[in-house]
């Protein structure tokens, strides 16, 4: 699904160049489950933007799909993000203003899906993540937990086969934290591909396979 | 803790120094203009102060007898200021009250005055006696207040008038050429009236001149009394009836204050300037609406910006700032930022006061700002003021805040206020949109109105009109001017007349129409045969004058009259007055002499009588150069001393509507700041709304909306003000521009379309100015957003 070859992204600073990402060779294949390791400023978030189309390298191919992302224009990588791609961000990043309901809706009308059906597919995730008696609330009315599980949510409803999730526990306790990753691993066993960013040793045992970013390259991988 | 709050108020404006300018643009717009308005009420107010006894003086009335103008328009005045002139000196010896009576009679028009064999200039004489210099605050220079206008044939000049009529010669005892009628020796030289004087002249003539001159005509006068200080005028007035008998005075008077002449729209000041008390209100509502628009600018600025201060604001509370300690920190800012508005905008209001006569075009003159200490507490106590109104809001807010919500980031309120407050101001700016619209298409048809009756077409800039000014030329030398002019074959017409569209030369007259009962009112030209072909005018039926003798007794009509009377065949008619029997030998179409404010009177083409007061020549196609050196030339031959008076038919008739023509410019004027700065305010909401939204734009990004549909999301969310408040505009416009258009009797009609442009035009402002704002925030790219916290 995703073949990264030589990524390099820099920031020139005059005659220096700032490696972010150097040399690095990723494969993905659908259905993994990939958590990218490393500490801070290793590079893991530039990883998972460019992965996620937020961001392109300096240099280096990426092919989704076995299409070449470098060459494709907005129009297109837009509706990849939108068939494809879900994510998850460690501050939940839902809309203060938009209740529960119409949060989860929100890609479905840049999806332009049709109103009964938006309606049947927020249902049916508010049943599946126990929300539905919280639907007409706000963010700021919900505990973290639950943010992040509309944020999740929100990631699943435009049926992407790639969920690229930023931190997913990093705002939470571990109880909370337990039942997010739960969420992960159960749509990973259902085929989804995850690829989650994480400081946390025992988040990455639930996926299959590790990354380890130091300085912008890629220093082992392990698998569990 | 003022010098705390001063620091932190001048770092935030620099930090945020693009919201600063909005606001400090905005007020400073509005200061400029209030200030202009303010200077223009101050010199208003100030006409009349110049006479040190202003208190004391009155200008004496006589209350009309009403039932002898039943008949006459109800424009009238009940008041008549013409008193019979033996009322001055009789008021003065039998009213102790009277200190001094003062006599006038204005010139009709300016009178040339002569020097030797020198060319004559033309200038404003008034007519008056002695005690002017005393009662009024004339400053005599030269010779004896006490004699110096009391024997006839004596005059008093101003003195830059003497040094341009003597040069360095000394004027006392020498003689000036009056009108070419008779001389009048100089007996004093007095200081040139200041613009704050009511009654202005280049020359006193003494009263008893006139009366001398012209013994038979002059029957009246016109009457200013110096009171004893402390006497009640309104005793006095009552005291008057009986004093002089005469049959048609109605004997119950009236003293006007004399401060009260400048703005007296009905019986006006004939002597001196007048007001004009409509644009004195419509100035100053003006100059409120932009201020407001501006101060509207800041209140929603500064209360949406506080959100971002909410950091702070707790850190403060925390540290046991009270409430009102709070609220005096952001009062001070709002302070700083309208006084800092202030001094910007005095310096606009020096620019503006030189633009303004360019905008505005010729005959309108703003007095210069003069900075005295009243005007620097008046720009200071604006400063302030404006500063604590606008930062009230805001300051309420900001102290209201609760300092754990600030602590853990909440929002600020006031978000209906805000849109509130941004509908008033759109509402305000379409309004004036559709109204400043509506003038401009309204002069636009006044133009056309004037052109298809050929008052203003034919090519009017190639009609040259010579003024006969106090009919310098008598009718034979006149003709003879004619017959001169026509020698030149690029010369194409010429036509004599006692009046053209546009000038107030007309004549009217009572006229029995053949087999009508009862007298008409008509107006009348009296013109030679050239006058119908020069104007262009459509004749209908029958023919226009010639100058045959056989034509004598014959008049042109318009339609009116046939219309009037009801003349089925007009042609053969007679119309009758004291001149004896006119025979109708022509039907011009109906054109607006009188301009648009007016319906087409009843009017009647003579032939030429015993006076012409303008000359039109016409020239040939592309000779209009050659065609004025002519003219000059041949005037010059036929009246030495007379200056020639001359422009073109064009300017002529465009008094017909200039002061609607002016009164657009100035609201255009008015119009580009309020939208200029409302717009200024609107695009500071618009920066702000972007800058609140950059997290939900990107999340919404990251989910797949693309940036088209983010702009048109963000300008959706102001269009829906800009509808409310063009909706609000709608009856408010057609109100103002019903009641302004009932000044003519020809005017457009307010279509739907007018609304549809205004509309337009509002959406079109709003989304050029939110647009950038809304297409920069979406092309943001969403990872510089939405990066961790």
């Amino acid at each position: 699904m995703i073949e990264m070859h030589d990524i390099e992204k820099y920031h020139q600073s005059g005659p220096r160049k700032t490696y972010v990402l150097r040399y690095v060779h990723l494969n993905v294949a659908e259905g993994e489950f990939v958590s990218i390791m490393g500490p801070s400023g290793a590079g893991k978030s530039t990883l998972l933007h460019i992965m996620g189309m937020l961001d392109e390298p300096t240099a280096g191919s990426y092919r989704f799909l076995g299409a070449e992302v470098g060459g494709m224009g907005e129009k297109e990588r837009t509706e990849i993000h939108r068939q494809h791609i879900g994510f998850v961000f460690q501050a939940y990043h839902l809309i203060d203003e938009q209740t529960v309901y119409e949060n989860l809706e929100m890609p479905l009308l840049y999806q332009k899906v049709k109103g009964s059906e938006r309606k049947a597919r927020v249902s049916e995730l508010l049943d599946r993540f126990q929300m539905v008696a919280k639907k007409d609330l706000f963010p700021h009315q919900l505990s973290g937990g639950e943010q992040q599980r509309v944020g999740v949510a929100r990631a699943l409803i435009g049926q992407p086969t790639l969920i690229l999730a930023d931190e997913p526990t990093g705002n939470l306790n571990s109880k909370q934290g337990e039942e997010v990753m739960d969420m992960l691993r159960e749509l990973n066993d259902e085929g989804t591909t995850i690829v989650q960013v994480t400081h946390s040793e025992k988040n990455a045992g639930y996926g299959s396979r590790v990354v380890h970013l130091l300085d912008g390259k890629i220093e082992q991988e392990g698998r569990y | 803790m003022l010098g705390n709050y001063l620091t932190t108020a001048l770092r935030l404006l620099w930090r945020e120094r693009g919201y600063a300018a909005i606001n400090i643009f905005g007020l400073a717009v509005g200061f400029a203009l209030c200030l202009l308005v303010v200077q223009f009420a101050a010199y208003q107010l100030s006409v009349g102060d110049f006479h040190e006894k202003k208190d004391r003086i009155y200008r004496v009335l006589e209350k009309e007898d009403r039932i002898d103008h039943l008949l006459a328009s109800w424009e009238w005045s009940e008041y008549s200021m013409s008193l019979p002139i033996p009322l001055g000196p009789a008021l003065e010896e039998q009213l102790p009250e009277v200190e001094e009576a003062v006599r006038f009679r204005p010139g009709r028009g300016p009178r040339l005055l002569r020097v030797g064999d020198k060319d004559g200039v033309y200038e404003k004489v008034v007519w008056t006696e002695a005690s002017v210099f005393d009662v009024f605050s004339f400053e005599l220079l030269r010779g004896d207040p006490k004699t110096a206008l009391t024997r006839p044939y004596t005059m008093v000049l101003t003195e830059p008038l003497a040094r341009r009529l003597f040069g360095e010669r000394d004027p006392i005892g020498q003689v000036v050429r009056v009108n070419e009628e008779f001389d009048c020796e100089v007996t004093g030289i007095v200081g040139q009236p200041p613009s704050g004087s009511l009654i202005q002249f280049s020359a006193l003539l003494s009263f008893a001149t006139e009366y001398t001159v012209n013994r038979t005509k002059v029957s009246s006068s016109w009457i200013f009394v110096q009171l004893t200080p402390g006497a009640d005028a309104a005793a006095v007035a009552a005291r008057i009836s009986g004093i002089v008998k005469e049959p048609r005075l109605s004997g119950s008077y009236a003293l006007q204050p004399l401060k009260s002449i400048y703005f007296d729209t009905e019986l006006g000041n004939f002597l001196g300037p007048r007001g004009n008390p409509l644009y004195l209100t419509l100035g100053t509502i003006l100059a409120a609406v932009v201020l407001m628009i501006a101060g509207v600018n800041y209140v929603n600025l500064a209360t949406a910006r506080a959100g971002r201060r909410i950091h702070e604001i707790g850190v403060r509370k925390a540290l046991g700032a009270h409430r009102g300690q709070l609220m005096r920190q952001f009062l001070s800012e709002s302070v700083l930022l309208s006084a800092a508005a202030t001094v910007l905008g005095a310096a606009l209001t020096e620019v503006l006061s030189l633009l303004l006569p360019v905008i505005a075009g010729s005959g309108f003159e703003l007095p210069q700002l003069r900075w005295t200490t009243s005007t620097y507490a008046g720009a200071a106590a604006l400063a302030v003021g404006v500063g604590l109104v606008a930062g009230a809001y805001p300051a309420y807010v900001v102290a209201r805040f609760q300092p754990t919500a600030a602590v853990r980031g909440g929002r600020v309120g006031g978000t209906r206020l805000r849109q509130g407050l941004v509908v008033t101001q759109f509402t305000v700016t379409a309004a004036l949109l559709t109204v400043t619209l509506l003038m401009w298409h309204q002069v636009d048809y006044i133009q056309n109105l004037l052109r298809k009756d050929s008052v203003l077409g034919l090519e009017s800039e190639q009609v040259v009109v010579v003024h006969n000014t106090n009919s310098v030329l008598t009718v034979d030398q006149a003709r003879t001017f004619k017959r001169k002019l026509l020698q030149d074959s690029r010369i194409a017409a010429v036509s004599l007349s006692t009046s053209v569209p546009g000038e107030d030369s007309r004549l009217g007259n009572s006229f029995e129409g053949e087999g009508v009962e009862g007298e008409t009112e008509m107006n009348v030209f009296e013109a030679d045969g050239d006058f119908v072909g020069i104007l262009g005018l459509h004749v209908v039926q029958g023919r226009a004058l010639t100058d045959e003798p056989a034509d004598d007794r014959a008049v042109v009509i318009n339609e009116t009259v046939a219309k009037q009377m009801g003349w089925a065949e007009p042609l053969g008619k007679t119309l009758s007055n004291y001149w004896g029997d006119l025979r109708v030998v022509g039907v011009v179409e109906d054109f607006h002499f009188d301009g648009p404010r007016y319906k087409v009177e009843p009017l009647v083409i003579a032939p030429v009588d015993d006076w012409v007061e303008v000359i039109l020549v016409r020239a040939q196609p592309g000779h209009l150069d050659a065609v004025l050196k002519v003219i000059d030339d041949k005037w010059a031959a036929v009246s030495p001393y007379h200056p020639i008076q001359r422009n073109s038919l064009e300017e002529v008739a465009a008094k017909l509507y200039s002061e609607d023509l002016l009164m657009g410019r100035a609201l255009t004027l008015f119009l580009f700041l309020a939208i200029a700065v409302a717009s200024v305010g609107l695009f500071g909401m618009a920066a702000h709304a972007a800058h609140e939204r950059t997290k939900e734009i990107g999340i919404r990004k990251v989910f797949g909306a693309s940036p088209g549909g983010l702009t048109a999301m963000m300008m959706r969310d102001f269009a829906k003000p800009v509808a409310v408040a063009f909706l609000l505009s709608v009856p408010i416009a057609y109100g103002l521009a019903t009641h302004w258009l009932q000044e003519f009797a020809y005017r457009v009609e307010i279509g739907v379309g007018l609304f549809l442009v205004s509309g337009a035009l509002s959406f079109v402002i709003a989304g050029l100015t939110v647009g950038h704002q809304a297409m920069r925030a979406a092309l943001t790219n969403p990872i510089e957003t939405l990066r961790t916290e």
